[in-house]
């Protein structure tokens, strides 16, 4: 079959662009794909599009210093609102106005696709509304319902129940969507991200260091992570702990740091285009979130044989970490007990061994190959839902 | 041919563990190593002898002429053709980072296993130096330890001294430090720092060196050892405020963009300085 994807925008460094092309490559193996971006800010994507896999944007944006000469109606259409979506979507992600509403809808009219999947709310919303019937449209949320705003909850109450499904990252998501939406139980689909393929290196457990990853962002709450770090390195000064992540305010974190006294220990390691390598280098990884919406450093950590600490926060962790087997949940926001959890796997090496043996096992569940078959299964399932459907339609 | 294991030793030894056994040991003994250089022009640089022990296999790089750069190690076969050498191995361990300073030498080898799993040398030139390990800043005090780099160490304690220049200034200072066993510790004062502050010159700078009576030699002080690079921006200390000839002066330690230990002099309240 032909499959589009539809994103915000392709051409940046985001997770989600990083996640779609993973899925594109996965699935362009057995199907035609096309990545369709609303907007292109740049003259290339700044991730490496898949083979095979085709990319095509709808609208040059007007961040792009070097875009072509826009026409007048496209221009003016850009000045509009998107009214297709609720306003907060709107704001919160700047490919949202009256021309990208408008050549999506055109693109929907046009397209020799089977299939188009939604990648963000807006997007869904869009697609929901404006897909001719013989598109089989599916949602695919990235983001857990809770943290929606109410005027996107209102619109995916309003417009998801059109779609032909739905994929969430999460088991409690999908609850969460069920107990929201009058939809039928095989509508909804779990859809873990997928690790990219890939020779991936593999910790030795011999380096006396703790990762985290991620933005430097209040959700991720590295101040308490520093906390429970203290305590380690209070009791193992050799020890150290490595914050990947850039963005927010990494000024504040540092003087936090230095107000703890862990400026020989503790480093905001920046930004890295090896994540997985780097973490190779550690022997602990530690997630201190308010939430996670899925928990992909988890995955990362576990495909290269490093177990997690983890707070037992809403949603991801639990889901991906047994804790006891490939690392440890901890209750949720307690400090104390993230600190006792970092210091049990410090202090026992081989526990820490035995745990990341078993990470890399664990890590197996979200290899593309599994991912992959699950998404044409559950297509495949939309796909006969709908001739199925038009049977009964045709039969009333 | 991918290693699970990739290592320089303390020698110069590369230490491979490759996850297959070759089936024809034959194959395994006719095969030999090259260095393949990155960038336009490619230049090789063959390895002789590869020697089996156990199940690793060792190529000794120390005799090797290795120009400056970053190298693509390559496994060529018996019949001529090339292929790199893939590893799963970070290659990095803060312990074998702290033993390879523990003997004097002039080139410095480390193995990097590049973002898409291929194993790759980085020769450089090795200068004697003073590996910071450990920096706590107090009220009056800077307190630095740490360990002699790339020279021979004597057991036992010695005299040594550090001395701290004020850069493009006039100022040194110089104070007793002590070395035992190749490791270092010294306490700087501040207060005299804080007295021979310049206004005129925003920042003070104080570079910082160690040295034995009986080497001679002015070890800079430095984190090297490490794969943390531009420290600069990555690392912050606390700092002091003390006061000075014309002022309050406030001083903190702080790594050069060479990640060379200095530190800062500024006049307290100035706006310069501050959130660096």
């Amino acid at each position: 079959m032909k499959i589009a994807l539809i994103i915000a925008n392709a051409y940046g460094m985001g997770g989600t662009i990083r996640t779609v092309f993973n899925l594109a490559g996965g699935l362009v193996a057995r199907h035609e794909v096309e990545v369709v971006s609303l907007i292109q800010h740049r003259e290339r994507p700044f991730f490496t599009v898949p083979d095979g896999v085709a990319l095509r944007a709808l609208a040059p944006s007007r961040e792009w210093a070097a875009r072509p000469k826009q026409g007048m109606m496209a221009r003016w259409r850009e000045s509009r609102p998107c009214r297709g979506v609720p306003t907060s979507e709107a704001a919160r992600n700047g490919a949202f106005n009256g021309r990208t509403e408008y050549e999506l809808r055109r693109y929907l009219r046009e397209t020799d696709a089977d299939v188009v999947v939604g990648t963000r709310p807006g997007i869904n919303m869009l697609i929901a509304q404006w897909a001719p019937e013989r598109l089989t449209t599916i949602g695919q949320e990235h983001v857990h319902l809770g943290n929606h705003k109410p005027d996107v909850r209102a619109a995916v109450r309003r417009l998801y129940p059109r779609l032909d499904g739905l994929t969430v990252l999460t088991e409690a998501d999908r609850t969460a969507y069920q107990e929201f939406l009058p939809v039928a139980d095989d509508w909804l689909c779990t859809m873990p991200n997928a690790l990219p393929p890939g020779d991936y290196p593999r910790s030795t457990q011999e380096n006396p260091i703790i990762a985290a990853a991620g933005r430097l962002s209040p959700i991720k709450q590295y101040p308490k992570l520093l906390e429970a770090f203290a305590v380690v390195a209070r009791e193992h000064p050799e020890w150290r702990l490595r914050i990947y992540g850039g963005g927010g305010n990494e000024t504040e974190l540092k003087e936090h740091i230095t107000r703890l006294g862990l400026h020989n220990q503790a480093t905001i390691m920046g930004r890295t285009k090896d994540l997985t390598g780097e973490l190779a280098k550690a022997s602990i990884l530690a997630v201190s979130s308010r939430t996670e919406g899925f928990g992909m450093t988890i995955i990362e950590a576990f495909s290269v044989g490093v177990p997690v600490v983890s707070f037992d926060c809403p949603h991801g962790p639990r889901e991906i970490i047994t804790s006891g087997r490939d690392g440890l949940l901890v209750p949720d926001q307690d400090v104390e007990a993230l600190a006792a959890g970092l210091l049990r796997l410090v202090r026992d090496g081989d526990e820490r061994r035995r745990m990341g043996a078993e990470a890399v096992r664990s890590a197996r569940r979200y290899d593309l190959a599994p991912v992959i078959e699950r998404w044409e299964e559950f297509l495949n399932g939309r796909l006969a839902a709908r001739s199925r459907g038009r049977l009964a339609d045709r039969a009333a | 041919m991918q290693a699970e294991l990739s290592r320089i030793d303390s020698r110069n030894v590369l230490r491979l563990r490759f996850r297959e056994i070759l089936p024809d040991r034959s194959e395994e003994d006719a095969a030999r190593l090259a260095l393949r250089s990155r960038g336009d022009q490619p230049k090789t640089v063959h390895v002789p002898g590869l020697r089996r022990e156990g199940d690793q296999i060792r190529a000794d790089l120390a005799t090797i002429p290795l120009p400056d750069g970053t190298w693509d190690v390559m496994w060529v076969s018996r019949d001529g053709r090339s292929e790199p050498v893939a590893t799963r191995d970070p290659g990095f361990s803060l312990a074998e980072r702290a033993a390879y300073l523990a003997e004097p030498r002039d080139r410095e080898l480390r193995v990097i296993r590049g973002p898409e799993g291929r194993l790759r040398l980085r020769s450089a030139p090795a200068r004697p130096y003073a590996e910071v390990e450990w920096v706590d800043v107090t009220d009056s005090h800077v307190a630095i330890s740490g360990v002699l780099a790339y020279v021979p160490r004597t057991p036992g304690r010695q005299e040594a001294r550090l001395v701290a220049r004020q850069r493009e200034l006039s100022g040194v200072l110089t104070v007793d430090a002590e070395v035992a066993d190749g490791a270092f510790s010294v306490r700087v004062p501040l207060a005299d720092m804080a007295a021979a502050h310049e206004s005129a010159r925003a920042h003070n700078e104080w570079d910082l060196w160690l040295t034995t009576p009986a080497d001679g030699r002015e070890l800079r002080l430095a984190s090297l050892a490490d794969d943390i690079v531009g420290k600069k921006k990555r690392i912050s200390f606390p700092s002091t405020v003390l006061a000075g000839a014309a002022g309050r002066v406030r001083i903190r330690p702080y790594y050069t963009v060479h990640d060379h230990l200095s530190l800062l002099a500024t006049e307290a309240g100035a706006k310069a300085g501050a959130g660096r």
